[in-house]
């Protein structure tokens, strides 16, 4: 690969990974954004959209809470788009690369987020003579940090790293084959599990049995099962006003 | 001074009230760090205020070090709501007469923004999370049928969920301020959203786990001529059994307090195991 094509690559990369912080998100840094647009740019959509797709629900209850960063999902879904085009490996095997990737994103974040704490001491010292001017410019850095974060690692995986997974993938035995394919297919049990147990509460339970035999049982599609999800929850909204209020009577 | 101050009363016209919004807003974290976060953010988006409402350099100096103090919360749900809080206790303290009420108000600033950012984070990351898991995981299920429909749909969803949020809660923070948080906490309207969030994203995880786990047990055992299909057995029973069990597992095992990546490692241990197995 030339360098000039890794360099741009790069860019398309690390450009959607860097609306995650570095600006507004506007939706880019969605793993089903991401995907699609990645490989509008780089000649191959059905991919994007697939993989893009798939990582969405592995990452789907991957979420930051408090000071703690999570892994980063827009990394993972840039390069392994990326690398599955540039080097066209197979599917599964983009998908089981998203891993360490996704790893790799969270470091780099880290280190942004660590170079960052060094502004501060820069903004106090102007907040002395109320340099509201050269405040505002250290936002601009901060989110240049985390370009620069982002784009040193993002390059040297597609660089160095797209003529190696090529040639893993030509040489792969048959068996790896099948255990990624098994891998990726269990891989959203992960994102959904988590997200269960993000909102776990007994009283909820009900509602998973409902949505999973409207779906295994009576193969409703995911947005009709929503919907009645919506109606449900609306139910619940306007006729448990009556309840609450008799319950908290009771109690009094 | 004080007289001088009385005659001026300084307003904010449309655009300069709304350029705090667009500002954090649109760049909610870009400043993030581990020592203050989104400190720095946050007084970027308000500086046009400042400096409008203190033309006095010293008054302006303590405004700038007042905002440099320590702040984070869920970006979207409730930061443009406490900055619209923050901005009219300074227009306020601005145009304050009484010198003690307004170190007062000044005084309360910080008060109101560190006592809201941590409870109220606490409730709006996970309800957050909750909300743009559905459109998300609807977005995810029309990709993966190969269609550019669900990048579509997730940035149409994303960008008015988030924009249209920050844009009333904005205005609302300005408007009611803390009356609205005594409110809703006396009416347990907050609870009550989270509940019914929760049912919708239940329901959703309910779908998507039979249909989104490409998991299943679809191997052939030959027993004295007799064929078994273990999926076929279950699916008799009931269809998806084996991605419900997997997901209950993991859920269990999270829950436990075992990392996200602990977990994707036992997922490449037990694929390789069924793998060899022949499934």
């Amino acid at each position: 690969m030339s360098l000039g094509y890794a360099l741009y690559v790069t860019l398309v990369c690390t450009v959607f990974d860097w609306f995650g912080y570095g600006m507004y998100n506007m939706s880019l840094n969605e793993p089903v954004v991401t995907g699609a647009l990645v490989g509008l740019l780089l000649g191959d959509i059905k991919t994007g959209i697939t993989i893009g797709g798939t990582l969405q629900l592995v990452y789907l209850g991957v979420i930051g809470v408090g000071a703690a960063i999570p892994v980063n999902k827009t990394t993972a879904t840039a390069v392994s788009v990326a690398l599955c085009i540039v080097s066209k490996i197979e599917y599964e095997t983009a998908i089981a690369l998203a891993v360490p990737v996704a790893v790799m994103g969270q470091l780099s974040n880290m280190l942004a987020w660590t170079v960052n704490a060094s502004l501060m001491h820069l903004g106090d010292k102007y907040a002395e003579t109320a340099d509201v001017k050269k405040m505002t410019n250290l936002t601009y850095i901060g989110s240049l940090i985390f370009f620069i974060c982002k784009f040193i690692p993002v390059f040297l995986c597609i660089y160095l790293g797209s003529p190696f997974v090529s040639t893993l993938n030509d040489n792969m035995p048959a068996w790896i084959t099948s255990w990624l394919k098994t891998v990726t297919g269990m891989l959203p049990a992960l994102g959904f599990a988590m997200l269960f147990s993000m909102m776990y509460k007994p009283k909820y339970i009900p509602f998973f049995i409902i949505g999973f035999v409207l779906c295994a049982v009576f193969k409703g599609s995911l947005l009709a099962i929503a919907m009645l999800g919506l109606a449900t929850a609306l139910i619940y909204y306007f006729y448990s006003a009556m309840a609450g209020k008799a319950k908290n009577k009771g109690a009094n | 001074m004080t007289e001088m101050a009385n005659k001026n009363v300084i307003t904010l016209t449309k655009k300069e009230f709304f350029q705090p919004m667009w500002r954090i807003t649109f760049f909610p974290m870009c400043t993030i760090n581990y020592e203050r976060f989104q400190t720095l953010q946050y007084f970027m988006a308000i500086s046009p205020v400042l400096k409008k409402l203190w033309p006095n350099k010293e008054d302006l100096v303590s405004a700038c070090k007042r905002h440099m103090a320590f702040f984070n919360t869920t970006p979207g749900l409730w930061l443009a709501f406490i900055m619209g809080i923050s901005v009219a206790t300074e227009e306020q303290a601005a145009n304050s007469s009484d010198p003690q009420e307004r170190a007062d108000l000044l005084d309360s600033v910080n008060v109101v923004k560190a006592s809201l950012m941590g409870p109220l984070a606490g409730i709006g990351d996970s309800l957050d999370a909750t909300i743009r898991a559905i459109y998300g995981a609807i977005a995810a299920s029309v990709a993966m049928s190969g269609s550019f429909f669900g990048a579509v749909i997730e940035l149409i969803c994303g960008n008015l969920y988030y924009v249209l949020l920050s844009y009333y809660t904005y205005q609302y923070g300005y408007n009611k301020g803390m009356t609205f948080l005594t409110d809703i906490n006396k009416s347990g309207l907050l609870e009550k959203l989270m509940d019914c969030a929760c049912i919708m994203g239940m329901m959703a995880v309910g779908a998507l786990v039979p249909s989104w786990i490409g998991f299943n047990l679809n191997h052939d055992f030959l027993i004295n001529g007799y064929t078994l299909n273990i999926q076929t057995a279950l699916d008799s029973i009931l269809p998806g059994i084996p991605p419900l069990l997997l997901t209950l597992l993991f859920a269990k095992l999270y829950s436990k307090k075992i990392s996200s990546l602990k977990l994707v490692g036992i997922i490449f241990l037990v694929a390789l195991v069924f793998s060899l197995i022949g499934f």
